[in-house]
């Protein structure tokens, strides 16, 4: 039942995701249903709740009413350019391939080895799972984050149906918390909306929800370049990581800017793998709208992630010019899918920003004054390798870019090399020289900098270790 | 009279059990790495693997001429231990030239109040005056109690005090009935180790950022503190890992170099990983399943006031019971002992009916939701009170949720 309230709400947003997924393609679909589905999961709320911002902005309820307009805002011209794309035709022949597939999808499981892991793999997962589900069906909302900020402003804006920045009697509520994107808070207001009021077991299935989708987008995007047991070996790294776990049963935002920041960086990766230019632009459509996006998720995505995923967006449409697999007529277009979402989404943001005085700061202004911050680094070794929060992970991937320098820095790699380091070396510096390492010391924000690109050191990780298992055993 | 001084050896010794497996495996004409570890205890002196302890006993009146003491206090050593009364801070103390290092220290005590007391521990070669202090809390204790430390705590002490004593402040009343030094072995340590990486800590509001995860513990009275005291103290299990797979790779290497091939120490490195990960990840997700056990066992009393959720107690119960009865009010005033987090919580799950400060009372509000505040009761005119003086009008109360917590309406 509570799934099923969910899924009023959820299901729409997931729709029109996919059909934007879709429209970006364009006639030549480089996404297999999967990853469809799963960048629709993705976008999909996002891009809706956006449109809702802007209406509400401009005065429109924040209710059914504003919810429905903002999903046929959407809806509409993405159906259309599908069905332009596609044409009538095709979507009948997608629909005869699905039934087939269904019909050839009949159960017939044959038992070996990979199975055998596979199962157990599926119920060690499901069993954590589970065990977690049942600590956020007890109190949805235990965390200072959910009951001071993202649940309690949505709370808000469900119950006074228009955009506010007023907290109600709010000793204990941070000061900047106003000024967080309102995307995430609209999404659990708007789930609440469609679910006819407001139940924090509901709300809270976001969290498992992202937790899904991020070891999902891990498998598909490892599957996409190797064998299915490397994959396997990724969507475990992925579910073993016990911080991860633990941001998958609590209804935070860090899990929701790791899988806006995978959708934005994994299509250049993709398109700089892709054989024919057809593919190439295709993703790199699919990535402009991501980017676009991930302003509106948290504030750090705005300062610290789409910089750095627009300077590789920017290499690898150069990259391509430069290796003529892009002309300069398909580069100047992909980059003009960049800069013309992004501005389309942020210049409105940017505008409600200024015209009242948010910061862009999180719940913490910036700090400009720089100093260095005695005990921070060490903090930071401390929460990041030392702790369990990820394992091993920290190491091995550090491990891996030294040893396997050539496959990391010399292939298209390089873009996800490139952007962990690049975020690293920001949190590093963020924390070492400025008044945030109060965040680090007190172990309040460091571990979060890395929860939100943990897809992509895995997906690093695991696909460095293939090539460094394929050397070893070609030895 | 003397001090009863015995020393106590426990541990492993050279088992009969492991003089047959030595004999059989050095009749293989082999000397395997089980060889190697059974020689390597068998050679071990007795002291590096036993527990070795020194008991200061107080019962009986032993209290020897060694012991001094400064400050104010009656004192009164009897059949049941030292009975110490302090009128002003004092100190109690005695020289000492231990035959073992000392790693932890036991009292067994009797309090009928809680102290806040004080290790004194005197480093050898030191300023008469520069005595270090560690903190001792002494419990309220009716029945013999002990309280353990952890001296390997403060890593820059040595195991060999000059002088070690208690300071009590002023007003304590103790009955001391036995003081125990410890040192332990590498048996001890080793089978602390194993006991504190499957030791779990409590779902927690920090456990959303990060999670201390498996520590090694110095030896079992650090262990038994290990996430009370935070940070814990120990050794991450990451530190040993990481350290482990440096040596690893250094024999990898040199391996590589003598064989000239790199596979078969690859895949030693990589079976040694895949190990070390699949432990870690499986002691993580038992300490997931620990806190959905916990939760479960902490909501399982019939009687909402019984319930313990985490660190909140029965707090959640009383919420579910409460925010109904202010639902319909707009504005209630909320006193708590604890503004964080049960103000923000109380906020959250009653939204849109807020909680006030009791200062906007005057303001036509007539609901007072109380949480954990001894102080506030109701008198027979039926008015709230503090610390008995009436703070509202005449009224009723709607939830009575123990003690200390109920829902409270003026007029009503």
């Amino acid at each position: 039942m509570i799934l099923f309230s969910f899924m009023i709400g959820f299901a729409p947003l997931w729709i029109i995701g996919v059909l934007a997924v879709r429209a970006m393609q364009g006639s030549s679909p480089v996404l297999t249903r999967s990853e469809c589905a799963v960048y629709g999961a993705i976008v999909g709320p996002t891009l809706v709740m956006t449109i809702l911002f802007l209406l509400a902005w401009a005065g429109m309820p924040i209710n059914a009413t504003g919810g429905a307009t903002a999903l046929s805002i959407a809806g509409i011209p993405l159906l259309w350019l599908v069905r332009k794309h596609l044409g009538s035709l095709q979507i009948k022949q997608s629909l005869e391939r699905l039934k087939g597939m269904i019909a050839a999808s009949r159960p017939t499981v044959r038992w070996n080895s990979e199975t055998l892991l596979r199962a157990i793999l599926g119920i060690w997962i499901l069993a954590k799972l589970s065990a977690g589900s049942s600590l956020l069906l007890h109190d949805p909302a235990y965390n200072d984050d959910v009951f001071n900020n993202w649940n309690y402003r949505a709370k808000i804006l469900q119950n006074e149906q228009r955009l506010t920045l007023e907290f109600p009697y709010n000793p204990g509520v941070p000061a900047g918390v106003a000024a967080y994107p309102p995307t995430v808070p609209l999404i659990r207001a708007w789930i609440a909306i469609a679910a006819g009021g407001w139940n924090d077991d509901v709300i809270g299935l976001i969290a498992p929800l992202s937790y899904l989708l991020a070891l999902a987008i891990i498998f598909l995007a490892i599957r996409r370049e190797a064998e299915g047991t490397w994959a396997l070996l990724g969507l475990y790294i992925a579910s073993s990581l016990p911080l991860s776990l633990l941001h998958g049963i609590t209804p935070y935002a860090d899990l929701f800017v790791a899988l806006h920041i995978a959708a934005a960086l994994l299509p250049i990766f993709h398109a700089l793998r892709s054989t024919d230019v057809a593919s190439r632009t295709a993703w790199l459509r699919v990535g402009a709208l991501s980017a676009a996006l991930l302003p509106m998720t948290k504030n750090e995505a705005l300062l610290m992630h789409l910089p750095i995923i627009f300077v590789l967006a920017a290499g690898a449409i150069a990259h391509c010019a430069h290796k003529r697999s892009l002309s300069g007529h398909q580069a100047l277009r992909a980059a003009l899918w960049y800069a013309t979402l992004t501005l389309a989404v942020l210049l409105p943001w940017l505008l409600y920003k200024y015209s009242n005085g948010l910061a862009f700061g999180n719940a913490k202004p910036i700090d400009t004054a720089l100093a260095w911050q005695e005990g921070a680094l060490r903090a930071l070794f401390i929460t990041w390798v030392l702790e369990t929060n990820f394992l091993l992970l920290p190491g091995l991937l550090g491990a891996l870019l030294l040893v396997r320098q050539r496959a990391a820095f010399g292939t298209p790699l390089l873009v996800l090399s490139l952007f962990v380091l690049g975020i690293i070396a920001e949190l590093i510096g963020i924390f070492s020289f400025t008044g945030l390492s109060a965040e680090a010391l007190r172990q309040t924000g460091s571990a979060r900098g890395i929860i939100q690109i943990v897809p992509i050191m895995v997906i690093l990780a695991t696909l460095l270790l293939r090539d460094w298992w394929n050397a070893v055993r070609s030895s | 009279m003397p001090i009863a001084l015995e020393e106590q050896k426990t541990g492993f010794g050279p088992s009969f059990f492991s003089l047959c497996t030595l004999h059989i495996s050095l009749n293989n004409n082999h000397v395997s790495p089980r060889v190697l570890c059974i020689i390597a205890l068998l050679v071990l002196p007795a002291t590096a693997r036993a527990e070795r302890a020194t008991t200061w006993s107080f019962l009986a009146n032993q209290v020897g001429p060694e012991w001094r003491i400064n400050g104010q206090a009656r004192t009164t050593a009897g059949i049941g231990g030292l009975h110490i009364a302090t009128q002003s801070e004092v100190s109690i103390f005695r020289e000492l030239n231990a035959e073992h290092p000392i790693h932890g220290v036991e009292i067994t005590y009797l309090a009928p109040e809680g102290t806040e007391a004080l290790l004194l521990w005197k480093e050898p070669g030191t300023p008469q005056n520069e005595v270090i202090q560690m903190p001792l809390p002494l419990h309220q204790a009716l029945v013999p109690t002990q309280q353990r430390i952890s001296i390997e705590r403060y890593p820059d002490l040595s195991s060999r005090p000059e002088i070690l004593g208690l300071r009590l402040p002023a007003g304590a009343d103790v009955q001391i009935l036995q003081i125990r030094l410890v040192g332990w072995g590498i048996v001890d340590r080793l089978k602390t180790a194993v006991q504190s990486f499957w030791k779990f800590d409590r779902m927690s509001p920090y456990s959303v950022n990060f999670l201390w995860g498996p520590v090694f513990a110095a030896n079992p009275y650090a262990l038994l503190r290990l996430f009370e005291d935070l940070p814990p103290q120990g050794t991450y299990a990451n530190a040993l890992w990481y350290k482990l797979l440096l040596v690893l790779v250094v024999l990898a290497w040199a391996s590589s170099k003598w064989r000239r091939s790199w596979k078969i120490p690859a895949y030693a490195i990589a079976c040694t990983v895949a190990v070390l990960w699949i432990l870690s990840d499986v002691r993580m997700g038992a300490e997931i399943f620990s806190y959905a056990i916990s939760d479960s066992a902490g909501l399982q009393a019939e009687d909402p006031q019984d319930t313990q959720f985490r660190e909140r107690g029965n707090f959640p119960a009383f919420i579910a019971d409460a925010a109904p009865l202010v639902a319909d009010r707009g504005r209630y005033v909320f006193l708590t002992q604890y503004p964080y987090p049960f103000l923000g919580l109380m906020r959250y799950h009653t939204y849109p009916a807020l909680p006030v400060a009791p200062e906007a009372a005057a303001e036509g509000i007539d609901t007072w939701v109380v949480f954990a505040r001894g102080d506030l009761g109701i008198d027979p005119e039926g008015r709230l009170t503090s610390e008995g003086a009436p703070i509202t009008a005449p009224g009723k109360i709607l939830l009575d949720f123990g003690p200390d917590s109920f829902v409270f309406r003026t007029g009503a």
